[in-house]
């Protein structure tokens, strides 16, 4: 465990006196997908983005590529970069990892935002379905390489809306496709939500603030963060217009505005 | 064995009673009036024993060790002023209704009222305070069942091992010489055999225990449904066991649990759900916040809030439903607020309330106090950043210090109000422990040493300057004591609850017989008992001292010094600062 926690790439942005904030990104992703967020949040923040296992530069050590494994490492991780509670914000698979360590470590989050995210699967022969697709999906990424992949990718009706809008699919595209596809195989089963323990049990267990925040387009993820909302306590949801399941990238305006008053109103 | 004599056979008759009651540990204050007390508990296979010389704190360590878990020890003492030095924990013990077993040696009946050495009238020696027996020297007539009979009965009266009601019981035992376990015969089995025909007469006759009354539950399901908006408050004494069902049913209402500092519900357990709230104190006055925090309902369980806001709340919210849970009869209501109780376990009133009523699904009001409630801790956090170590900033860092599932103990003055203020909910599962009962300055060093002995952890002592010097004696039990105790010493040259009380206004009198200065350091005294000691400066300095003990698991003294008069306003600017944060946030609006 010890190996996965040291070596995880990250990097920083703004004084380590100001209040820290972690962020998470998604599956395929890497600590650069927050470059415009942190900009728009350094002077008064310590903005510190990571790379999870198998992404960017962090490597993916497959023996310890667990939920379990992952809190207790961004646990680690937090009380050794930071001298106090930090602020997680988490995108899709980064925010269900976000999510699944703030329960783990309650005392340790300071507040949580949640992106296009959610607690797991809550029904069990969902679960396995979903896990059946990853597993897949991960042979898929084995065979293939990445760009064929990922073209496949995001025809999934999650990204419909990317149809109209071609050339941010192609820069997503273009953006990912220097992944490793073999860590990323690892990744996309270990770190399913189909293999993920359902968190839907546990959200009464945070009484923090909690932002929650999905893109109007997607409609999965509303409907998520609708019933999310309604479980949780001390909770705020944000529907963004104009933006499907990359809110922060499709309408960066106004996820930033909801961002920042967020934490304005909770933390400064 | 082979029981020597009569003494020691009635001795054993007593202890391994109390020990089929549940008692497993016997506190010894040496004596020799109490030698056959001494023999029976000691030769006992299934007790532990300690000696603690000074009566007054052996009885404070049961009182302690009681109220962590609510089990019973055991005190053995000799007569005259032994007997006496007990008293003012049995009072302690008495309100915060904890089980006590105190076993008093006395002279035989031919020696009462004559001027005999150490020998003072026994009977009936703490009054209302205990259940109190006293049995005649056994001699050639002694008859065990009856022995028995009177020992079940004044057991009864207080105490039964589901521990719904306890208080202290009185057990005055009068012996003849030879006090010494010499061999000097008697019809032992006759004795025996009475013995064993009273325990099994006891079997047969034992009868299921009654239900529980139900009356109320309905009542209260009616009153609950007509509330969307409502609070539970948990006051001192809401022990863990219990913390479960109340955690699930705020859960299912959406009502906070106003959780007290000596509730175990401020540092609740990860695996208790529900919505715990702890820094009330600090905004529950603040004027145009009333409106917005007054419930429709209330359910109470456990003694008295600390917090005199609260309480003040309370009574200016009067006429909606206040519903008290509680099993025993005591009235804990000076105010007159509950407007129905429920006589009930409290685990079992919210399980029953828990199957009847229906989820709510409005937040609102939930959210508004979580939103105040972490409003107060950021406000809280940034005083902190200024590393000055003082009354308001040593509570948190302590919360945020302390170990999961250590147990922590306060003195019953200030440090008690101002960790009710100031500590805010954490998952941690820390078990908390104050002699509120009374709320004495006597006897808190080895109150919290039986408390760190009856839940078996490490424990952190926050006490007062005074209250240390009253007890010094106790720091004895510390150096030996099996779980590390840390005696944090605010040490704000005396008694610093006064400047909060009309009395400062009175400079003449006030410094020399209310603050009552005493000039001292601890250092030496820490030498004394062996204790590793710090004086820390600072947050940060205070950290690394709490840090090495913790880390090396030892016990030990951190003296902090503290100006007394500027306390106070560090009080008001704290609360001022939290009034201006919530001003100028949207909840105010």
């Amino acid at each position: 465990m010890t190996e996965l926690i040291k070596n995880w790439n990250f990097v920083t942005s703004g004084k380590s006196d100001k209040q820290p904030i972690l962020f998470l990104h998604g599956f395929m992703g890497n600590a650069n997908i927050w470059r415009n967020t942190i900009a728009n949040l350094d002077n008064d923040f310590f903005c510190v983005a990571i790379d999870l296992p198998g992404h960017g530069q962090t490597r993916a050590d497959l023996e310890y590529l667990k939920f379990e494994n992952l809190a207790d490492g961004l646990h680690n991780f937090v009380n050794t970069q930071f001298t106090k509670e930090s602020i997680l914000v988490g995108y899709s698979m980064g925010g269900r990892i976000a999510l699944y360590t703030a329960l783990k470590y309650p005392d340790t989050f300071k507040a949580l935002v949640l992106e296009s995210s959610s607690p797991g699967i809550e029904d069990e022969e969902e679960r396995k379905t979903r896990l059946m697709r990853d597993e897949k999906d991960s042979a898929k990424m084995k065979s293939t390489d990445m760009r064929s992949f990922l073209t496949e990718w995001y025809r999934m009706p999650v990204f419909d809306y990317l149809n109209d809008f071609p050339d941010l699919k192609e820069k997503i595209i273009n953006k990912k496709s220097s992944n490793d596809p073999q860590a990323l195989a690892e990744v996309i089963v270990k770190l399913s939500p189909g293999t993920q323990p359902s968190q839907w049990s546990n959200l009464n267990q945070w009484t923090k603030p909690i932002l929650i925040i999905a893109g109007e387009k997607d409609q999965k993820y509303c409907h998520i963060g609708k019933k999310m909302h309604a479980g949780l306590a001390n909770s705020r949801l944000e529907i963004i217009p104009n933006a499907g399941h990359i809110v922060h990238l499709e309408n960066h305006k106004d996820f930033m505005t909801v961002l920042k008053s967020f934490l304005a109103s909770y933390i400064l | 064995m082979k029981i020597p004599n009569i003494n020691v056979f009635q001795a054993h008759l007593v202890i391994d009673h109390l020990v089929n009651e549940g008692v497993e540990l016997f506190i010894i204050s040496p004596g020799s009036r109490s030698a056959p007390l001494v023999t029976a508990s000691s030769e006992h296979p299934n007790v532990s024993t300690k000696i603690i010389i000074d009566e007054r704190a052996a009885a404070y360590f049961a009182v302690g060790y009681a109220r962590s878990f609510g089990r019973a020890a055991g005190l053995i003492c000799t007569s005259g002023t032994a007997a006496a030095n007990y008293f003012p924990a049995i009072i302690e013990a008495y309100q915060s209704r904890l089980p006590l077993f105190v076993l008093t040696a006395d002279r035989p009946e031919e020696l009462q009222g004559r001027g005999a050495n150490q020998t003072i009238n026994q009977f009936d020696l703490y009054g209302e305070y205990a259940c109190s027996v006293t049995f005649p020297a056994p001699d050639a007539s002694f008859n065990a069942e009856e022995t028995l009979n009177k020992l079940d009965n004044a057991i009864k009266k207080t105490w039964d091992k589901s521990n719904t009601i306890a208080g202290p019981v009185h057990l005055n035992l009068r012996f003849r010489e030879p006090l010494a376990p010499v061999v000097e015969k008697f019809d032992e089995d006759k004795l025996c055999h009475q013995t064993d025909n009273w325990y099994q007469e006891k079997l047969r006759n034992e009868s299921v225990i009654e239900n529980d009354n139900q009356v109320g539950i309905d009542d209260a399901q009616l009153l609950i449904e007509g509330c969307r908006n409502g609070l539970i408050i948990a006051g001192p004494e809401t022990r863990h066991r219990k913390a479960t069902s109340i955690g699930k049913l705020s859960q299912k209402l959406r009502w906070p649990i106003i959780t007290d500092i000596l509730s175990q519900f401020r540092f609740t357990s990860q695996e208790i759900a529900g919505y715990p709230v702890g820094l009330y104190d600090l905004y529950i006055d603040i004027d145009n916040l009333t409106e917005k925090l007054k419930p429709e309902g209330i359910i109470q369980v456990g003694g008295l809030p600390t917090s005199k806001r609260l309480n003040q709340f309370l009574n200016l919210i009067k006429g909606i439903p206040i519903i008290k849970i509680q099993s025993h009869d005591n009235i804990i209501d000076p105010d007159h607020i509950h407007t129905h109780t429920i006589h009930l376990q409290e685990d079992e009133a919210m399980r029953q309330l828990d199957s009847l009523l229906q989820p709510n699904e409005e937040k609102t009001f939930l959210d508004r106090w979580l939103r105040l409630e972490y409003l107060c801790r950021t406000g809280l956090e940034e005083y902190a950043r200024g590393d000055c170590l003082n009354e308001i900033t040593i509570y948190k860092e302590i919360s945020d210090l302390i170990p999961a599932r250590d147990a922590l103990f306060l003195s019953s003055s200030m440090p008690v109000r101002d960790a009710d203020s100031f500590v805010p909910v954490t998952r941690k599962g820390v078990t908390v422990g104050c002699n509120r009962g009374v709320s004495g300055i006597d006897g808190v060093i080895s109150s919290a040493c039986g408390f760190a002995k009856g839940c078996n952890r490490p424990t952190t002592l926050i006490i007062g300057d005074l209250a240390c010097m009253h007890d010094l004696t106790s720091l004895k039990i510390i150096s030996e004591s099996a779980n590390p105790v840390i005696v944090i010493i605010i040490n704000n040259n005396g008694g610093g609850i006064f400047h909060f009380l009309p009395i400062a206004e009175y400079d003449e009198i006030f410094e020399k017989y209310f603050a009552a200065p005493q000039n001292i350091s601890f250092e030496s005294t820490a030498g004394m008992y062996g204790l590793p000691y710090y004086n820390p400066k600072s947050i940060t300095e205070f950290g690394s001292a709490y840090h090495e003990l913790k880390s090396d698991n030892k016990f030990g003294m951190i003296e902090i010094t503290i100006d007394r008069r500027d306390n106070y306003k560090k009080h008001e600017h704290i609360r001022e600062i939290i009034r201006q944060k919530i001003t100028n946030s949207e909840l105010s609006a």
